[in-house]
Order: C-alpha cells, then structure tokens, then sequence
C-alpha cells in the first residue's frame, strides 16, 4: 500500500513543524500545511487524510470539515478546546486533546487509515 | 271674585280663606295688579306664587303645593317671611330688592327647607319679579319656580360614583384603593359627611384604611370584630348587609363633633355597608358613611346610592387585586427569568473565557512540546520522556480545573489524575482514600504535579518498577477542616535506599510544593518503601 498522504490543518507554526516530523517519521506523507481556512479549502484534494485544528487564526475548521465529510476523506480534530469545543454532528469524529502523546496521534490516525482503505 | 274661579285646590282654598285677618283685606278690594297676578298664577301648570303687600301675604298655585309641602295648608295667607324662615336670610336682599322693581333669577339654587319637619337640602331655580301697581309703586313680588333637587342630587352622585371610580382606577394596590376612594368621597360631601373606610386586618379585627377623620373617637385605627367595638362591623361582615347605627349619644355627647360636611348639623345617623363585589362574596372592608341629615332615608334613593358606592370601592379592590396577583405572578415570573438569563449569560461568559484561556493554555503546551521535542531530538531519550510526562502531567490536571470552571478540583480527583499515566488494567496498583476535600486552583495544580513526581520516582526507584508494589495515598482533615495531612506509603518495591542526591522531582516535592502550599513536606526513605507526607492549611 502507498504510503498516506496527509494534509496538516494547523495554525500554530512550531507544531505545525513538529507535527510534519511526526507523520514523516512514521511512514507518513504530508501533502501539505495549511494554516488558513481559504488555504485548506483551496488546497487540492490530493490528500487521504486530514489533521484539523480546530480554531484557525480566528476561525474554526468546521466549513472544512463539512466538506471533507462530504467528500468522504477521514479527518482528526486536534484542538485545545477539548471535545466541548465540538459541534454535535462531528461527534463521531476523532479527537485529539491538545497537547497530545504522539502515541496518540499515531493510534487515531492507523484507525483512520484503515477507515479510508476499507 | 272671577279672578279666584279657577285654580283647583289652590283656587277653593283661596275663596274660602277669610282674608280679612290679613294686611291685605277682602278679595273685593284687591288691586287690579294682584288680580291679575292671581288670574295667571291659578292657571299655571307652573309652579308659583306671589307675596304680595308690605308683609308680603303668600299666595300660591297647584303645582306649588309639592314645594311647599308640610307647610300647607298653614303657609296661606301668612307672611312669606314667617312661613320661609329657616331660608329668610338667604333670600331677603333679593326680596328686598324686588319690592324695589329689580327682578332677579336664581338658578338650582341650594335652600335647606323645613317643610316636612326636617331641614330639607332643595335645589331651586327661580325668579323673583317685582309686579307693579296702577300707581307706578310695587305691589309684590311673583315668582315662578322649577324643582332642581332630584336633577342636582342625581348628578352630584354620580359624579362622585365616577370620582371614586376614576381615581380607584389608577389605584396600584388595595391600600391605594382605599386611599383614593375616601379622598373622593370626601371631595364631595353633601350625601356622606364623613366617610371611613376599614379593612379587614385579620380574623378578629379591622383596621382603618384611610383617615381622613383619624383620631377622632367615632375613626379608631383599629375596630375589634365583637359586640363591643365602636361600630358594629362584625354583624356587617357575619351578615354581609348594610346596617343603619344611630348616632346620638353613641359617641359620648357630642355627636355634634361629627363632621358634618356642608351642613348645618352633623349626621344623626349612619350607614354600614360591606364592601364586596356580590352578595355571597365576603367583604373585604366596610364602609361607614354619615348619613346626610338633610335628606330622608329611603325616599330618595340614598340607600342604593350608598350601596353603589360600596360595590364601586368594592370593584376597585378587587380589580387591584387581581392585578396585584396578575403583576405579582409577572413581576417573579419576569424577575426569576431575568435571573436565570443573567446567570446563563454570566456563565456562558465565564465558560467562553475559560474555553479561551485553556485553548490558549492548552495550544502553548502544544507548541512548548513541539518545541522540545525539535530542541531535544539529539538528547537523551529518557530525558525528553521525564519533560514530556511533566508536561502532560500539567497538562492533564489542568484539565480537571477545566471541568470544574477552574473552581478548584476534588483531592480525591487530583490524585486520580496524576497517578492516571502509571494505572495498569489488570491490577490495582493504589489506593486512594480519604475524606472529601475541595482544592483551590493553585493547591490542585501543585499537588497533581507533586503526585506526578513521586509517581514518576517511584516507576524508576519505587514501588512501581516491580511487579509486586503498591501504593497508597491517604489523608485527613483536621482542626475544623482547616488542615490537610497526606501520605503517599509505597511497599512491596525493591529495598529502598536514601539517594546520594535527590532529583528534580523529589526536590519540587519536598521544597517546592512545601513552599508553595505553606506546608511541611517531609520524605522518609524507609527500607520498605518511601513514605512522603504534607501537612499543609487549607484556606
């Protein structure tokens, strides 16, 4: 199987970075860095799964996530609001409490790989 | 004497009046002037009469008689002014100046007559016109008059029935009401002198509601609901009927004291009504009015009038009521809505304030773990491991200030939390117990990672880095709730033995949190297992 591409969703320039180590160290692909809502929503859907900070600069993530819904690709929330900070219809989503283990970013997203696969 | 054919009664009674004994002699030698007077007069349907020579001899037609009333038929033939004493000084300039050719003409005058034995409030429009004889001289005085009475007293009660209903109207509670009703009925009192308004204050006794005559014997604050109350109200209220009270001697002598209103003479008797809006309904007050003595009871309609009164102060009460029970009903309803809006709102505040301040807690340990994981990445591992499981500790029990709205944190919680990193599934490897205990924020947060650091030291040295060891963690409250005394008692690990130097961890637990907690740390590195325990002052 090729490797995952992953799209980074993520305002905070550090963990941004800290984030791309993490997924290429594990075998994963980044397609790419946004950390404004018209950059994820003009990015070119050429990614299989996405890391969502919730709050971009202002704005939240939520108008994107929609569309990755309806688009079918998986996606993460990685917020420091906790869940409380989630609307009810992403309930079933994964989230991540900042700041996470990087265990437990890898854990979310095999799951999420094997949701994109199947 | 063709002059005195006609005329009816009054005209009978004329030609059989002997004449002689008056000033003005036989019929035969009346003057042409008072002839024809008396021809009009006896033909009007009109009342009249007419007062003629210098002592003004009264003559008078039918449509008089009514007016003239019990004095008939005594008042023929006499001097106007014996038979109208009781109003001579009212109208003697006028009668005066009509013997001096000036006419004049009163309209709904007031005259308190006695003519039916009672003085009598009348009401009169009438005209005096001085009559001329052959000689140029006056001769007397015709007068034709309209009774106003019944039209005056109408409207003057239902002025007042619409004062009482328009100033109650406004009336904000039952006490207004009141207020407002005995200021009406005292702005007009020709029917009721004086007017005292009680309300009942309880099972045995009424107060008095408004006080325009306070203090005077006949208007006690207070009436007790017996027989031997100054009015006997409760027969009003056992009864709910109106009941008549003679006033003479009930109030020592001088009942004369009463008010007595615009007349001459107080009240000699007095009316108590219940006020209530129907019959069956029970009276909520009583009203005592006085009754005006110049007008007779029960032949004109003073009766209902009074009742009307007390059914309209009546309905101003009841409607206060019913819209101080409506108002009261909104005014808690609206008060209680505002304050749960208030507090929603002072909470949603606080919450976006606290979601705001952990967001931005939360994205700085973020970005301070990225960071030393970039900075540490040639370290050694099992340093950037103690700094990442500091942060997540911190991180972790920040997140249990978080759910309590950054209120403080259960002990019990606190401890949970720290050690939460060191739980395993299969086996219970603490015990924690104690009483309950609320933390302030900063107590929490310095506790949940000093818990952190001997959880940490004992995984490496302690009691967690075997199969076999235990801990448990227990404190008390004493000294009224005020002192916090822990332990944290590790055993079945490997032999303890004092380190040589103490770490980061042990000093943060010892010196640190002491310090920061204003407690006493103390670290015993007993051979069976570390036993660490804080004394520490609650606030």
């Amino acid at each position: 199987m090729a490797r995952a591409r992953v799209l980074v969703v993520e305002d905070e320039v550090v963990v941004a970075l800290f984030l791309e180590d993490l997924l290429t160290e594990s075998g994963y692909a980044v397609a790419g860095v946004v950390s404004h809502l018209s950059d994820a929503l003009s990015h070119p859907p050429d990614y299989d799964l996405a890391i969502l900070d919730v709050h971009l600069n202002g704005r939240t993530v939520f108008d994107f996530a929609e569309r990755l819904a309806a688009r079918g690709t998986p996606f993460i929330f990685a917020t420091g609001y906790g869940e409380r900070g989630i609307p009810e219809r992403f309930s079933d989503r994964p989230v991540l409490q900042k700041p996470y283990r990087p265990d437990d970013l890898y854990r979310a997203l095999a799951r999420l790989a094997a949701q994109a696969d199947a | 004497m063709d002059f005195l054919r006609q005329g009816g009664q009054m005209g009978a009674a004329m030609r059989a009046f002997d004449w002689s004994a008056t000033s003005l002699g036989r019929p035969e030698g009346w003057s042409q002037s008072l002839r024809t007077c008396l021809r009009i007069l006896l033909a009007s349907r009109q009342p009249m009469w007419v007062w003629w020579g210098s002592d003004l001899i009264n003559l008078y037609n039918d449509a008089y008689l009514p007016i003239i009333g019990g004095k008939h038929p005594a008042a023929l033939g006499r001097p106007a002014r014996q038979v109208w004493a009781e109003i001579w000084d009212q109208i003697k300039d006028r009668i005066a100046a009509a013997m001096n050719g000036q006419a004049s003409y009163s309209e709904a005058e007031l005259l308190v007559m006695n003519r039916n034995g009672y003085d009598e409030e009348t009401y009169y429009t009438f005209s005096f016109s001085p009559v001329p004889q052959e000689d140029g001289s006056i001769g007397g005085i015709v007068c034709a008059s309209t009774d106003d009475t019944d039209r005056v007293v109408g409207a003057r009660r239902l002025a007042l029935l619409r004062e009482i209903a328009s100033r109650t109207w406004e009336a904000d509670t039952v006490e207004d009401v009141y207020r407002l009703a005995a200021r009406a009925l005292a702005s007009d009192p020709h029917d009721m002198p004086f007017a005292l308004l009680y309300r009942v204050a309880g099972p045995d006794r009424a107060v008095l509601a408004a006080g325009p005559h306070a203090g005077h014997p006949a208007a006690p604050r207070q009436l007790k609901l017996d027989a031997a109350a100054a009015w006997p109200v409760q027969e009003v209220f056992a009864t709910a009927a109106r009941r008549m009270v003679t006033l003479a001697g009930r109030f020592g002598a001088p009942h004369g004291a009463l008010p007595r209103g615009p007349w001459a003479a107080a009240p000699d008797t007095a009316m108590l009504l219940p006020l209530s809006t129907s019959a069956d309904a029970t009276p909520g007050g009583v009203l005592i009015l006085g009754v005006n003595p110049c007008r007779r009871l029960g032949d004109d309609g003073f009766e209902a009038f009074a009742a009307l009164v007390a059914r309209q102060i009546a309905l101003g009460v009841a409607g206060t009521e019913s819209f101080e029970a409506e108002r009261e009903r909104a005014r808690s309803a609206d008060s209680l809505a505002l304050e749960i809006e208030h507090r929603r709102r002072v909470e949603r505040q606080q919450n976006a304030l606290l979601d705001e301040l952990n967001h931005r807690v939360k994205n700085t340990l973020a970005t301070v773990q990225a960071m030393a994981m970039q900075t540490l990445k040639s370290a050694d591992r099992p340093a950037r491991d103690a700094f990442i499981a500091r942060l997540f500790a911190l991180s972790s029990q920040h997140d249990l200030l978080t759910l309590d709205s950054w209120e403080g944190a259960s002990f019990e919680g606190v401890v949970r939390r720290a050690l939460r990193p060191w739980r395993e599934e299969e086996r219970t490897r603490f015990t924690v117990d104690g009483p309950a205990v609320h933390l302030d924020p900063k107590r929490a947060l310095a506790l949940g990672m000093g818990f952190h650091e001997l959880a940490t030291n004992a995984a490496a040295y302690g009691a967690l880095s075997n199969d076999t060891g235990l801990v448990t963690v227990s404190w008390t409250l004493d000294g009224d709730g005020k002192r916090l005394k822990l332990r944290w008692q590790e055993e079945g690990g490997p032999p303890v033995t004092a380190p040589s130097r103490k770490g980061f961890g042990l000093r943060l637990v010892e010196h640190g949190l002491g310090r920061e907690l204003s407690g006493v740390v103390s670290l015993d590195f007993a051979p069976g297992g570390l036993v660490c325990e804080w004394v520490m002052k609650l606030p």
